[in-house]
C-alpha cells in the first residue's frame, strides 16, 4: 500500500481520470507517478479495475448492483455482451439453433423489459426545467432576481445578470452558460429566449432539439457545442463549435423566412431588420465553455500581524513562503497599525520603497503559483495618491534578470484611485488594465480587495478578470467589475521577486504609501463561502 | 459442422469466463465508461471473427489482451489530440501490470461485494442509480432530487471509501 499521502493524491488523481476532470498538469503528474513506481502503477490498475467492476452490472446487465463472482456457462447476462454481429452459418445444427434461440430470446427479453420499465421513467416529468449550477461573481440588475446556485428556474423566469459567469443545467442535461451583461428567458422546457448577452450551450445527444430566440433569429441544436451574443443593439452572432445548428432568420411576425444548417466551425451574424446572414469567423474564444468548480488552494497568506520593527512576515499557508524587508537600507513596515475587523495588528505604513515585503521565489516556489486561475485577497487603506507618479502597488513580482518591467503587478492607480493589473502575455509582452471608474478611498477606512483571473480555455485571448473592493463594515462591494477577453498571463519566472507594499522597480516611486493586512494568494477561484483545502500542515499552521 | 458448433461453444465458454477480465482491462486504458463500452463491443466483435485463428488449450486470456490493446490503439487514434492525455509508454506500462495482476484484480473483485455491503445507505443508494445502462449524475440528481455537484461529491467519496475498503481487506489475507 501505499503512505497516506501519496494514497490520497492518487485517489484524487485517478477519480479525476474515471470521470473525465484530470488537468494536462494533473494528467502529466499521473503519469510521472505512474511510470515512475511499480506500486502505484499498480495503485492506478486496482483503481481502474474496481470501476469496471463497478459499471460491469450496467455493462452485461441492467438490474441492482449484484455481482457476481463465479462463472457459470451461459447466464444470461454474459449472453447480451456477446457480439452484436456473428458470421452467418451455411448451416444450422440444432444445438446451434438452440444458442441462438436463447439469445434471440434474450435480446426479446431485454428489449421488452426495457420498453415496459425505461421508457416510462423517461417520459415522467423531470422536478425542475432548468437550475443554476455554478456561478462565478455574478451580479444580478437592480431590481431584479438575485439568483443563487441551485436555484430552480421555472417558466417564464428572466435572468438579468450584470457580470460575472452563471451556468445553468435544463433538466435534460444541456448546460447553458452566461457571460458577462445578458439578458435571458426561460420559455419552455429547453428553450430560452436570449435579449441581450453571451451565452454558450453544450448539449448531450439527449438534448438535442435545444432551443434559443434571439430578436433576429431562433437557433435548434441538432446535438452540438455552439455560442451565442446578442448585442445590445440586437445583432445576433451564432458560433458553432462542434456539431450542427438549424439556423432560422425571423421576421417581424416571428415567422421562419431563411432555414440554414451551420455545421462545426460556421458562424453568421444578422443585423436587426435585415434578411441578410453575413458569413463570419467562428470565434470560440468569446465564450466561456467550461466553468469547472475546483477547490481552491491557499498558496500563500501573509497575515501580516508580526510584532513591531520584524524584519520577517510569517507565511501561514504552510509552504513557507515567508516575506522580508530589504536586506540593506531596509526598514520594518510593522509598527503596530491598527488591523482590519478588530484583528490583529497589520502592516504599515509602506512609506517607500525601502520598506515593501519581499520574497525570491525558488524554482520548487514559483510552480505553486497557478497563474492560470487564482484569487489575490487582502485588505489596504490610505494609498500612496498625493505622490501623483503612477501607481500605488499591493502585490508585485518581477525577475529582475530576465524582465525590464513586472512580471505581475496589482496596484491602484496614483490618479484615478482605479484597481489596476499588468502582466507579461505568453510572448513576454506588458499588457496592463485598470478598471473603468475612478475609485474614492476614504482616509484610514480599509478595504477587503478581491482580485481573480481565471484563463478560461487554453485560447490566448479569453481570460476573465474580476476586481472587486468591499469596505470594513460594509456587506456588499462598493465597486465590483468584470473584465473579459484578457490575454494569457505566463507562468511566473523562477528566481524573481514576490513584493508585497512595493515594486523592484525604482524609476518612479511605486510603494503603497499606506496600510496592508492579511494577503492571501490562492490557487483557483473561491466560491461565496471561502472554502480552502489545506494539507494537515496548514491546519495546524492555522 | 459439428466442429464449427464445438468452436462456438467453446468460444462461448472461455468468453464467459473472461469477459469481466476483458472489460476492466479495458477500463484501465479508457478514461471513460462510454468509450469503454464501445471498445468492448469491438473487441467482442474481434475475438469472434478472429476466434477460429485461436489454438484450442493455448491462452485466452493472453490472446485476448493482445487484440484490447489493438482496439484500444484503434481508438485512440480515433480521438483527437487533446483526448490522449498520456504517452504510449504510459498505455503500454499500464497495460502490462493489468495483464500480469489478473489474479489480484479477481480478488479484488470478491472484495468489492463485501466493501459494498459496508457503505452508507445513501452512497450504495447514488451508486446504484448510476450504474444503471444510460445513467448519469445528472440523471441520477434528477431521480433522488439532488445537486448534479451533491452528486459527484457522494460518488467521489464513495469511490475514496471502496477503494480504501478493498485494499483493506486484500492486505487482510482473506482473499489472498
Amino acid at each position: 500500500m501505499l503512505p497516506p499521502e501519496e494514497q490520497e493524491e492518487m485517489l484524487q488523481l485517478c477519480w479525476d481520470y474515471q470521470y473525465g476532470t484530470l488537468s494536462q498538469k494533473d494528467a502529466a503528474r499521473l503519469e510521472r507517478l505512474v511510470l515512475q513506481q511499480e506500486s502505484v502503477r499498480d495503485f492506478f490498475v486496482q483503481y481502474s479495475s474496481m470501476c469496471a467492476n463497478l459499471e460491469w452490472e450496467g455493462v452485461v446487465d441492467p438490474g441492482p448492483l449484484g455481482r457476481t463472482t463465479d462463472y457459470e456457462p451461459l447466464p444470461s447476462g454474459e449472453l447480451n455482451s456477446l457480439p452484436h454481429h456473428l458470421p452467418e452459418l451455411t448451416e444450422y445444427t440444432p444445438r446451434r439453433t438452440t444458442l441462438f434461440a436463447v439469445l434471440a430470446f434474450s435480446l426479446v427479453f431485454v428489449a421488452a423489459v426495457s420498453l415496459l420499465y425505461f421508457q416510462p421513467w423517461r417520459e415522467q416529468s423531470p422536478g425542475f426545467l432548468a437550475r443554476f449550477s455554478q456561478m462565478q461573481n455574478a451580479v444580478w440588475a437592480e431590481g431584479t432576481r438575485s439568483w443563487n446556485a441551485e436555484d430552480i428556474i421555472e417558466f417564464g423566469d428572466q435572468i438579468h445578470l450584470t457580470s460575472g459567469i452563471v451556468e445553468l443545467e435544463t433538466a435534460s442535461g444541456a448546460r447553458v452558460i452566461l457571460k458577462g451583461k445578458s439578458r435571458l428567458l426561460l420559455v419552455n422546457t429547453d428553450q430560452f429566449q436570449l435579449d441581450e448577452g453571451n451565452l454558450f450551450a453544450n448539449v448531450p445527444p439527449q438534448a438535442q432539439g435545444l432551443s434559443v430566440e434571439t430578436p433576429t433569429s431562433r437557433i435548434v441544436d441538432l446535438g452540438t457545442r455552439f455560442g451565442l451574443i446578442v448585442s445590445p443593439a440586437q445583432e445576433t452572432e451564432v458560433h458553432v463549435l462542434k456539431g450542427i445548428v438549424e439556423f432560422h432568420l425571423l421576421n417581424s411576425k416571428r415567422e421562419t423566412t431563411i432555414t440554414k444548417k451551420l455545421f462545426e466551425k460556421d458562424a453568421v451574424r444578422v443585423q436587426p431588420d435585415s434578411s441578410e446572414i453575413t458569413k463570419i469567423e467562428t470565434t470560440p474564444e468569446y465564450f466561456v465553455q467550461n466553468l469547472n468548480i475546483e477547490t481552491p488552494v491557499l498558496v500563500a497568506h501573509w497575515k501580516l500581524t508580526e510584532p513591531e520593527k520584524a524584519l520577517v512576515a510569517q507565511d501561514h499557508s504552510g509552504n513557507q513562503l515567508n516575506l522580508r524587508v530589504i536586506e540593506e537600507k531596509g526598514q520594518s513596515p510593522f509598527t503596530g497599525r491598527s488591523a482590519p475587523q478588530n484583528t490583529a495588528t497589520a502592516a504599515g505604513p509602506f512609506a517607500s520603497q525601502r520598506h515593501k515585503l519581499y520574497r525570491r521565489l525558488s524554482g520548487e516556489e514559483t510552480p505553486l503559483f497557478n497563474m492560470q486561475r487564482f484569487t489575490i485577497e487582502l485588505w489596504a487603506r490610505n494609498p500612496h495618491q498625493e505622490q501623483q507618479e503612477d501607481s500605488d502597488t499591493l502585490f508585485h513580482y518581477r525577475n529582475i534578470e530576465q524582465h525590464s518591467t513586472s512580471q505581475f503587478n496589482l496596484f491602484s492607480d496614483d490618479h484615478s484611485g482605479q484597481l489596476g493589473f499588468g502582466f507579461l502575455n505568453t510572448k513576454g509582452k506588458y499588457i496592463s488594465h485598470r478598471t473603468s471608474k475612478s475609485i474614492s478611498w476614504q482616509k484610514d477606512r480599509w478595504y477587503h480587495i478581491v482580485f481573480t483571473y481565471d484563463s478560461n480555455t487554453p485560447a490566448a485571448h479569453d481570460s476573465i478578470v474580476t476586481c472587486s473592493r468591499t469596505p470594513e463594515f460594509a456587506s456588499a462591494p462598493d465597486f465590483q467589475q468584470t473584465l473579459t477577453q484578457i490575454e494569457d498571463i505566463t507562468p511566473l519566472v523562477p528566481d524573481g521577486i514576490l513584493a508585497i507594499g512595493g515594486s523592484t522597480l525604482s524609476d518612479i516611486p511605486r510603494h503603497w504609501g499606506g496600510d496592508i493586512a492579511d494577503v492571501r494568494f490562492i490557487n483557483g477561484i473561491p466560491d461565496r463561502h471561502r472554502l480552502f483545502r489545506t494539507n494537515p500542515q496548514q491546519e495546524k499552521n492555522h | 459442422m459439428t466442429v464449427v458448433s464445438d468452436r462456438t461453444t467453446e468460444f462461448i465458454m472461455l468468453f464467459s469466463r473472461h469477459s469481466q477480465r476483458i472489460y476492466r482491462f479495458i477500463r484501465s486504458l479508457v478514461d471513460n465508461r462510454t468509450d469503454a463500452e464501445e471498445v468492448y463491443q469491438n473487441t467482442c466483435t474481434v475475438l469472434w471473427s478472429k476466434f477460429e485463428h485461436f489454438e484450442t488449450g493455448s491462452n485466452f486470456w493472453a490472446w485476448s489482451c493482445q487484440i484490447v490493446r489493438y482496439e484500444v490503439l484503434n481508438y485512440r487514434r480515433r480521438q483527437n489530440l487533446e483526448r490522449n492525455i498520456f504517452s504510449n509508454e504510459f498505455y503500454n506500462r499500464v497495460a502490462e501490470r493489468a495483464m500480469v495482476t489478473v489474479d489480484e484484480l479477481d480478488r479484488q473483485q470478491a472484495a468489492l461485494s463485501v466493501c459494498y455491503e459496508l457503505l452508507p445507505e445513501r452512497q450504495k443508494e447514488v451508486l446504484e442509480k448510476i450504474y444503471e445502462p444510460d445513467a448519469s449524475p445528472h440523471s441520477v440528481a434528477r431521480t433522488l432530487k439532488r445537486s448534479t455537484n451533491a452528486i459527484y461529491k457522494t460518488l467521489h467519496r464513495a469511490h475514496d471509501l471502496l477503494f480504501s475498503c478493498i485494499q483493506r481487506q486484500l492486505h487482510s489475507g482473506d482473499y489472498l
